[in-house]
Order: structure tokens, then C-alpha cells, then sequence
């Protein structure tokens, strides 16, 4: 093996490795309190949907209502008005055994910064890859293309 | 999250303009290389040609009224040479097939860059 192919492996084990852990800062859980706050909101909202009519009670003084329509076709409403705290204590439960296992999340604007840091890093290296594929060709040498290299590397006046 | 690597510098010369002649010269790489698996079939083909003939031959030899097993050993030991010989080649056209079909992607990637309509296939009715 070639000195530039040697060294071209290793910028190519770079690359996959950085893009590896691109994915895992971009598919990395958000922070435990985002997580809490969409529970608290699911359940706020679930319970804002239930609406039981009460027309019949007022106009009529007859004892007819929706909440058996609601309970087939929007339980979670139903539920989370009636035990939203119960409901709410539960996923918060659910949140922090998740966050046990996983560690602490990301963010929003830790998980941009960490993927520019990356994406700068990644260029970085595709750029240097693109450099050791022209020498080589340069050299004659045969070169396998990788075909998801960076089009804006491989197309450059100059890397 | 994690701890960055020591970036290295950028060279000083480093111009990303788009050069269309890169991609011209990628394409042309495309074309050798499509080129240099298409005739490596050519070989594997011939090969099993080859091997086709030779175990016609030692077939023939075997149905003779009077067997020389020199000669059926000969031919053995020909078919096995062309096998091995066809296996060999059979690997060549794979990393040949894989080299061809890496820079077709890779000059559909830069095409779409740069703005060109991906490549479709186009089917004539007559």
C-alpha cells in the first residue's frame, strides 16, 4: 500500500468517524427540562380538548351530555381532565427514568453549536481527502472515489 | 459534547469556486473506469468460454474407447487453472464495478451541485 492510499485510509477513518458522531449529536436527546415542559404540555393540552356539552342541562334541564361520545373518540382528553395531575406525575416519571439511562441532553443551541463544529471539522478533512486523491491521480496512481465525498471539495479550484 | 480534535489548518491556497473542469475530469475517470469493468466481463466471459471448451475436451476424452489418462490429467489440471484464473477475474470486475459505479455517484453529486438535471433513463416507444 501506497504511502498516499495509507494516508488517505486515515483521513477516511476520520471522516467516518466524525460523521458517526454528527448523527449522534444530531439524533441526541434534548435537555431533561424541554422533556418535561412537552409532557406538562401534552397534558394541558389533552385536557384543554375535553369540552363536555352542557346545552341540555341548561335549556332543558335534561340529564344529556357528550362525555361518552369524547370518551370513545378522545380518551386522552377525557383522562387528562379528569387525573391530569395523576397523568402528569406519571410521564414525569417516565422523563426522568429516560434521562437516567440516557445522561443529560442537548440545547438547541448546544447541539447547533457542537454540528457547526463538526460540519468545519468534517470539511476540514474532506478537503484534505480531495487534496491526497489529486495527487495520486497527479502521480498516476489509482484511486478509489468515495462516492459521498463533499461535491464543494471535489469541485474546488484549490484545497 | 465531544472534545475537538485539534483542527489543522486550512491551506493558505484554498479556493472553493466551483471548477467545471473538475467535474469534466471526473466524468472522464467515470468513462475509463466504466470502461475497464466492461472489458474485465469481456474477460470473465471468455474465461467461462474457456472453461467450457476444456470440459467438452476432457468429456470427449472420457467416452474414448481407448482413455489416456495423461491427457485427461492434463486437462484437469487446465480447467482448475481457468477456474482459479476466472475467479481472479471475477474479483477484478467486482472492485472494477465498485470503482466505476463510486465516481458515477460521485459525479451525480457534484451534476447536482452544480445545479444539472439528474441524469433519467429515457425509454423509446416504437
Amino acid at each position: 500500500m501506497s504511502a498516499t492510499q495509507h494516508e488517505l485510509d486515515r483521513v477516511r477513518h476520520r471522516i467516518a468517524d466524525l460523521k458517526a458522531k454528527r448523527e449522534a449529536v444530531a439524533n441526541a436527546a434534548v435537555t431533561r427540562a424541554e422533556a418535561e415542559a412537552a409532557a406538562r404540555t401534552y397534558v394541558r393540552t389533552a385536557a384543554e380538548r375535553f369540552r363536555p356539552t352542557v346545552g341540555s342541562f341548561v335549556e332543558r334541564a335534561r340529564p344529556v351530555s357528550n362525555v361518552r361520545d369524547e370518551l370513545g373518540h378522545d380518551p386522552e382528553a377525557v383522562l387528562a381532565a379528569l387525573a391530569g395531575d395523576r397523568l402528569e406525575a406519571i410521564l414525569l416519571q417516565r422523563v426522568a427514568e429516560a434521562y437516567e439511562q440516557h445522561g443529560p441532553g442537548l440545547t438547541a443551541a448546544e447541539r447547533a453549536a457542537e454540528l457547526a463544529r463538526i460540519d468545519a471539522d468534517l470539511f476540514d478533512l474532506e478537503c484534505q481527502e480531495e487534496a491526497l486523491c489529486r495527487a495520486a491521480e497527479a502521480a498516476g496512481q489509482e484511486i478509489d472515489r468515495r462516492p459521498d465525498a463533499d461535491p464543494r471539495a471535489v469541485l474546488a479550484r484549490a484545497v | 459534547m465531544f472534545p475537538r480534535k485539534k483542527a489543522e489548518a486550512a491551506p493558505a491556497r484554498r479556493d472553493l469556486t466551483p471548477d467545471p473542469d473538475r467535474l469534466v475530469a471526473l466524468e472522464t475517470r467515470f468513462a475509463k473506469a466504466r470502461g475497464a469493468s466492461d472489458a474485465l466481463r469481456l474477460e470473465v466471459d471468455a474465461a467461462t468460454d474457456e472453461i467450457r471448451r476444456l470440459e467438452d475436451r476432457l468429456r470427449s476424452a472420457r467416452r474414448a474407447t481407448r482413455r489416456n489418462s495423461a491427457f485427461e490429467e492434463r486437462i484437469e489440471r487446465q480447467i482448475a487453472d481457468a477456474r482459479a484464473r476466472r475467479d481472479a477475474l471475477i474479483g477484478e470486475h467486482s472492485r472494477a464495478g465498485q470503482r466505476a459505479g463510486a465516481l458515477r455517484a460521485l459525479v451525480e453529486r457534484c451534476k447536482e451541485h452544480l445545479g444539472h438535471r439528474p441524469e433519467t433513463a429515457t425509454i423509446s416507444i416504437a
